[in-house]
């Protein structure tokens, strides 16, 4: 018996079956996965910089890393979000100390308990998110713009509520810099700040990934008009991001407490261009509609590494500027490639 | 189904909305602005004063009060370290053209001079606070600490406070990229006070890692900048102490850079047997120091830099006296002391009681 000819394939199982080259496969690779490429410069830097420099790759080192981007992680994590929905938030820097100042003068001055002055804290941030919201989102501003104005409006508000005085941690309820607690093991110290960021991604994450509002949040974002034709209320998401975006940073600031020990008008207010730096080195395109909350992580620990990294090798400062600099372009430069994504 | 056929003019009604209270509120608020003072009161304009940082608000209350007391109009104008030179310009052009007659400025960096000059040319009488400007004489008279001097006390009060013991030294700066009066002074004088060799004594970090200072050797482990604020000075510090975790002597530009540093020696179990030396010596940190957390701090008096020279600009815009310095110097040197509660022989200072009578 003859064996018949193999039946001849569809087009469609011809094209899926079709061999790619090595750059189109990473192209498609870091498409699906965005926080891989940053992922990989991470763990080559760390494994350079702990050649280098001894004192760089011991526990101790690698814990006060963690520390150092745990503040920024969380807010970039906000700021992932709100640029996989087409947006941009200028204002997190202000609106994160704002919250905080007002929940540590709840809890110093008027005695309400740590917990539910944070409550209310997070309520101000979903307030001031809803602001943000309604200007960009329902109003239809340029969110940029707009963004910044609303910053330098927080932070005239954190000079109004805190006359310049940072209130110290002493005189609040502990719970309010409970983030600053910290336990070691194995040599590595562990903030209760960081479990709280880990489980901020981890929410994030989830909703982002396996909610359909989170598939909306990258539809909006990717193609609006096309989210419109199938009936996603566009609006309405853009102006939730925003204030969930405000609901994050009062973690934020809750994390930052807990680093600098109280509530200060003086930190943390251009915590802004850090968080788009995170965000975009992470995987996050400033166009919009892809991005990656674990990215954002990733690329929040990276700018450390290499800032930490350079001065424990002696190398001068400026080359920890020029080097945060070039992750920045090639990260966008990556992103251009991406996009191209077509065969 | 139509694609919303009025979705143009809703856009078009959305932004003549936004733009009509843009105007409004610009209105309301150029309406709400105070009305323009008779021409006999004296208008005096204090500009680039961080009020976020206790040191400059104690400046500003000073100033306000002082400008009360003599019945002058003062305003005042924020700038942070981080918005520089260009907002600090403009800022004095603007006082100039709202027609103050004398400006109070604390030089962010060597380039306010053009603005300057433009001012005194304009009739304007300028006076540096806080710090001086690059050149010193680019401003009428200049009302600031001896910084320098200040800082050389400092150092020479830890090089005796040593006796010979080996000093592991962490420098705690503001910038690191930039040359700023202030950072500069205080840290090379805090090293010509303990006897290093400056190599440029214009330049931080340029010194030799390793050498003699008056006591014993010396190593320096690093130069960082901390932003003078307190989460720059933890994290400057948890870095020093990464490279080099035996560092004895703390050099911190101000106190809440030093409260940050002390923080992060908190966290490393690392506050044993080290001396933390700051600058401006407010009501909290000489609080600091009774808890043992800073050992040694340079008071100095920010109040009386703007008291001061509001009082020198009346007497000139009333009598024409032109402000004087003091003895032997090219700016008026408003003091400072050092405050420790570990008195040490050859190095003057007062008790952290004292410094509380005196304090910010």
């Amino acid at each position: 018996m003859t064996d018949l000819p193999a039946a001849p394939r569809s087009a469609e199982e011809a094209f899926a079956g079709r061999r790619r080259h090595l750059g189109q496969r990473i192209q498609h690779l870091v498409h699906r996965h965005p926080w891989a490429s940053p992922l990989s410069i991470l763990v080559v830097a760390v494994a350079v910089f702990s050649v280098l420099s001894p004192q760089f790759g011991t526990p101790g080192n690698l814990s006060l890393v963690v520390q150092q981007s745990a503040v920024v992680a969380a807010v970039a994590a906000a700021q992932a979000l709100v640029l996989i929905s087409g947006g941009i938030d200028l204002s997190v820097g202000a609106l994160m100390v704002l919250t905080t100042l007002v929940a540590a003068r709840l809890s110093a001055e008027a005695g309400i308990p740590g917990p539910l002055a944070l409550l209310l804290g997070g309520l101000l941030g979903a307030t001031l998110g809803a602001v943000n919201g309604t200007l960009a989102a329902v109003f239809r501003l340029n969110p940029f713009v707009v963004t910044l104005g609303t910053w330098s409006v927080f932070a005239a508000l954190v000079t109004l509520v805190s006359g310049g005085v940072g209130i110290d941690g002493g005189s609040m309820d502990p719970f309010l810099t409970w983030t600053g607690a910290s336990i070691v093991i194995g040599g590595f110290t562990i903030t209760v700040g960081m479990v709280v960021v880990a489980v901020l991604y981890a929410l994030l994450g989830y909703a982002l990934l396996m909610t359909a509002w989170g598939r909306h949040v990258f539809a909006v974002g990717d193609d609006a008009e096309a989210s419109r034709l199938v009936a996603i209320r566009i609006t309405r998401v853009r102006f939730g991001v925003y204030v969930v975006v405000g609901v994050i940073l009062t973690v934020a600031g809750w994390v930052l407490m807990g680093r600098t020990g109280g509530a200060s008008p003086q930190t943390g207010l251009s915590v802004n261009l850090d968080s788009i730096t995170a965000a975009v080195i992470g995987g996050t395109s400033l166009a919009g509609g892809r991005g990656s909350i674990m990215g954002a992580v990733i690329g929040s620990v990276l700018v450390t590494v290499f800032r930490n990294g350079l001065f424990l090798a002696g190398v001068d400062v400026l080359y920890q500027n020029l080097a945060v600099g070039v992750l920045t372009i090639v990260a966008v430069g990556l992103d251009q490639w991406i996009k191209k994504v077509r065969t | 189904m139509p694609l919303h056929p009025s979705s143009g003019s809703r856009r078009l009604l959305t932004r003549l909305t936004a733009l009509a209270c843009t105007a409004g509120l610009a209105l309301g608020l150029a309406a709400c602005a105070p009305a323009a003072s008779d021409d006999d009161t004296i208008k005096i304009a204090l500009v680039g004063v961080d009020v976020t940082n206790p040191y400059f608000l104690k400046m500003s209350d000073d100033a306000k009060a002082k400008a009360e007391e003599l019945g002058v109009d003062l305003t005042v104008q924020t700038t942070t370290t981080a918005q520089g030179a260009e907002v600090e310009s403009q800022q004095i052009e603007s006082a100039v053209a709202s027609g103050a007659q004398a400006i109070l400025v604390v030089p962010i960096s060597p380039d306010i001079v053009p603005a300057i000059e433009k001012a005194r040319d304009a009739g304007v009488l300028v006076l540096a606070v806080d710090n001086p400007t690059d050149p010193v004489d680019a401003v009428d008279m200049s009302y600031i600490t001896g910084n320098r001097a200040v800082g050389t006390q400092l150092g020479a009060w830890v090089a005796a406070k040593l006796d010979g013991e080996k000093a592991v030294i962490a420098m705690l700066d503001v910038f690191s990229d930039q040359v700023f009066p202030v950072d500069v002074d205080r840290d090379q004088g805090f090293l010509t006070g303990m006897g290093i060799d400056l190599a440029d004594p214009g330049l931080n970090a340029d010194e030799a890692p390793d050498g003699q200072y008056d006591g014993g050797d010396y190593t320096i482990v690093c130069n960082q900048a901390t932003g003078a604020t307190q989460d720059g000075g933890r994290t400057a510090m948890e870095n020093c102490l990464s490279a080099n975790p035996a560092i004895n002597v703390v050099y911190t530009i101000n106190e809440p850079a030093a409260f940050g540093a002390y923080q992060a020696l908190e966290a490393a179990g690392k506050t044993e047997g080290v001396i933390v030396a700051t600058f401006d010596g407010s009501c909290a940190g000489v609080e600091a120091m009774k808890r043992g957390e800073v050992t040694v701090d340079a008071q100095t008096y920010p109040g009386k830099m703007t008291a001061l020279a509001i009082e020198a600009a009346v007497e000139y815009i009333k009598n024409g006296t032109k402000p004087s310095p003091s003895e032997g110097e090219t700016y008026f040197n408003t003091g400072s002391s050092i405050v420790t509660d570990q008195a040490v022989d050859g190095v003057d200072s007062i008790t952290t009681d004292e410094a509380a009578e005196l304090c910010f």
